[in-house]
């Protein structure tokens, strides 16, 4: 090939001949939010030693199949470069379905729980029709009306040489998403400081207290509370006491806000909010806070990446009652 | 993207892809990865490493891996450090080397398919072009196969055995009266006519599956197609548990093991689909059962032998 087109011409004649494929307009570095059809790169919540105390930080691939909507996590289906190792039930996805520059194959029965501070980045992004297909594979072994490219059907183990690799993917799938399934029942949201503020509106609607009734309250919401209780009729104070419960036992915070207030950028309270976020118990890596959209000036902020002591968290909004943050905003 | 050499290589990609930069972490990968394939096997021409044969492989690795498969953007994409690019980067090389010899396998086995479409068994279609071929005698569809009949004619055909291995550089890979029988599964699992080209594509396809295995394994053991064991080793042991299974057993088992649906193998069995993926299920437990009795404890590799040879048999048996 060398002696053809010299020594940097066939680079050149390489370059022009293979365009790049990948779509730089889906590609967003650590996104605080993934929606269903995003393809991402996605790391462990821990580093993973590896052998020769080196750690493994190759990212894998998942398409996003569901997202939990304010609970900063979602479910992911594994997909892999190595397109050979998709069988009958797993979908090989052309650069042009994905907006990567190369193909991938997506295992239809490898997913599970992730958080979105998993993510890496997005890279990628496939159609609704392509998500449908996909679910379609995940459950059925006839699949209806299922065009995309599959590979080749997997045969029983000793004859089919790709089950070493199939279980070392399995035992990635399950490290990965170990932490998130572990914990997905244990999010406790936090109240909004600013909630005391709008009493009012908040009590007036439905659903307030199934929704407050297990969360959190912290410091600057107990003392906004207990500053705006005085001027409420009898009805609201009554309907306000749960709440008034759980501020009484608030304890004193120790915490120093990380999260940047210019990220609360609309809030009418912003210093309070980042201080009762910093309250929350630091096990998870999500923070749900529960507010209601007179909290906010304009519109209700969207979910918020930031580091705190060395770890990534999200911070949600999510309506303290039944009626949609979004519908008033 | 927290490490710094490979921040400058992301920039050096996203101005013009592949550059000095690149192009030294190719070069210093192959190199590393080169000296553990022989070069009587994996090189163009030379039997040792020279730089002229790096030089190609270089171009390869670049041009098929990481530009043609776009594997530049997947490293970028996937990688954290230095580290993370310089491993996936070896692991390019190695399927680009393995790619070479998978390759001049296949052209290979393509010259003596083209010689068999040629003689007296099989018939050239009139008036087409490029030529398709079909067993003298049958009323095998003229039309281009569909994808998944080409790779229907790839399951039926992966699991037949192989040629020992003779450390040579392209390996026949299938003795004659094997090929002659893939050739002949090919055309009747696609169900249609077929061109050297449609070969080349099922090869490709039936071969695929051996990658995971070459790179698991590296080049400390032979290639891995050649599987080893001497010939009739488990005769005994296969005709035991041929005798354990009944017709519909075998039926139903040599077509699953080909990959057909169990829709297809209700429609091949006569019955409704779902007593096929009943059929299925108790053939598949009888064997089990059959195995546990007859066949008793083997290690894996012995296991693997004879679950060729059994899925050999049950393939002759729909022949004859």
């Amino acid at each position: 090939m060398s002696g053809e087109l010299g020594p940097s011409g066939w680079l050149q004649h390489a370059l022009a001949t293979h365009p790049r494929q990948s779509d730089p307009r889906c590609r967003e570095e650590e996104p605080a939010e993934v929606l269903p059809g995003d393809v991402c790169v996605v790391g462990p919540m821990e580093p993973v030693a590896l052998a020769g105390d080196r750690l493994g930080t190759i990212g894998h691939l998942f398409v996003v199949v569901e997202e939990a909507e304010g609970e900063g996590r979602f479910i992911g289906m594994l997909a892999t470069a190595e397109t050979e190792l998709a069988t009958e039930v797993d979908a090989i996805l052309e650069p042009e379905c994905s907006g990567l520059g190369y193909e991938i194959a997506v295992l239809s029965r490898y997913f599970g729980h992730l958080w979105t501070v998993q993510v890496r980045r997005r890279i990628g992004a496939v159609e609704e029709s392509v998500l449908g297909q996909l679910d379609e594979l995940s459950h059925r072994d006839e699949p209806i009306g299922v065009t995309l490219k599959r590979g080749l059907p997997l045969q029983p183990e000793g004859i089919d040489p790709r089950y070493p690799a199939l279980r070392a993917l399995s035992e990635e799938l399950d490290s990965l998403t170990d932490h998130c399934r572990r914990r997905l029942h244990d999010l406790v949201p936090v109240l909004d400081p600013a909630l005391a503020q709008v009493l009012e509106h908040l009590l007036a609607e439905p659903g307030v207290r199934d929704r407050t009734v297990s969360a959190r309250a912290s410091v600057p919401f107990r003392d906004r509370l207990l500053e705006a209780f005085g001027g409420l009729t009898t009805d609201q104070k009554l309907a306000a006491l749960p709440l008034l419960e759980s501020a009484v036992l608030v304890g004193s915070t120790t915490r120093a806000a990380s999260l940047q207030q210019s990220a609360l950028e609309g809030h009418i309270c912003p210093d309070a909010l980042a201080r009762a976020a910093a309250d929350v118990d630091g096990t998870l890596p999500v923070t749900q806070v529960l507010t209601h959209r007179k909290c906010w000036r304009d519109r209700v902020m969207t979910p918020v990446r930031y580091r705190e002591e060395s770890r990534e968290r999200v911070i949600v909004a999510r309506a303290a009652s039944d009626v949609p943050l979004r519908e008033a905003a | 993207m927290s490490d710094e050499a490979l921040a400058l290589l992301a920039a050096e990609a996203a101005e013009r892809r592949i550059g000095e930069l690149w192009l030294a972490e190719v070069r210093a990968a192959c190199e590393s990865v080169s000296r553990r394939f022989d070069p009587a096997v994996y090189a163009v021409v030379e039997r040792v490493w020279t730089k002229n044969e790096l030089d190609d492989l270089v171009q390869d690795v670049i041009v098929e891996q990481l530009l043609r498969q776009g594997q530049l953007d997947y490293i970028l994409d996937v990688a954290e450090s230095l580290v993370d690019a310089q491993r996936l980067l070896r692991l390019r090389v190695r399927r680009q080397l393995v790619a070479r010899r998978h390759r001049t396998v296949i052209d290979r086995l393509l010259v003596r398919i083209k010689a068999l479409l040629d003689g007296e068994h099989f018939e050239r279609l009139p008036g087409l072009e490029p030529p398709r071929y079909r067993p003298r005698g049958t009323g095998f569809r003229t039309v281009v196969p569909r994808d998944e009949e080409l790779g229907r004619a790839a399951a039926a055909i992966r699991f037949l055995p192989t040629s020992p291995a003779s450390g040579d550089r392209a390996p026949a890979v299938y003795r004659t009266e094997t090929l002659e029988r893939a050739v002949r599964l090919c055309f009747e699992a696609s169900g249609g006519s077929l061109s050297v080209g449609d070969f080349d594509r099922i090869l490709r396809l039936a071969l695929t599956s051996w990658y995971p295995v070459v790179l698991e394994l590296g080049e400390d053991r032979d290639w891995p197609v050649e599987y080893g064991g001497p010939e009739g080793q488990w005769e005994d042991l296969v005709q035991a548990l041929m005798s354990e299974l009944s017709d519909v057993d075998r039926a139903a088992l040599r077509l699953k093991l080909s990959g057909v649906a169990d829709s297809i193998l209700a429609e091949r069995l006569g019955v409704s689909r779902p007593t096929a993926a009943r059929r299925k299920d108790d053939a598949f437990e009888r064997l089990r059962e059959a195995w546990r009795s007859v066949v008793g404890d083997l290690d894996a590799d012995q296991a693997s032998g004879l679950a060729r040879e059994l899925y050999w048999a049950l393939e002759q048996e729909e022949l004859e």
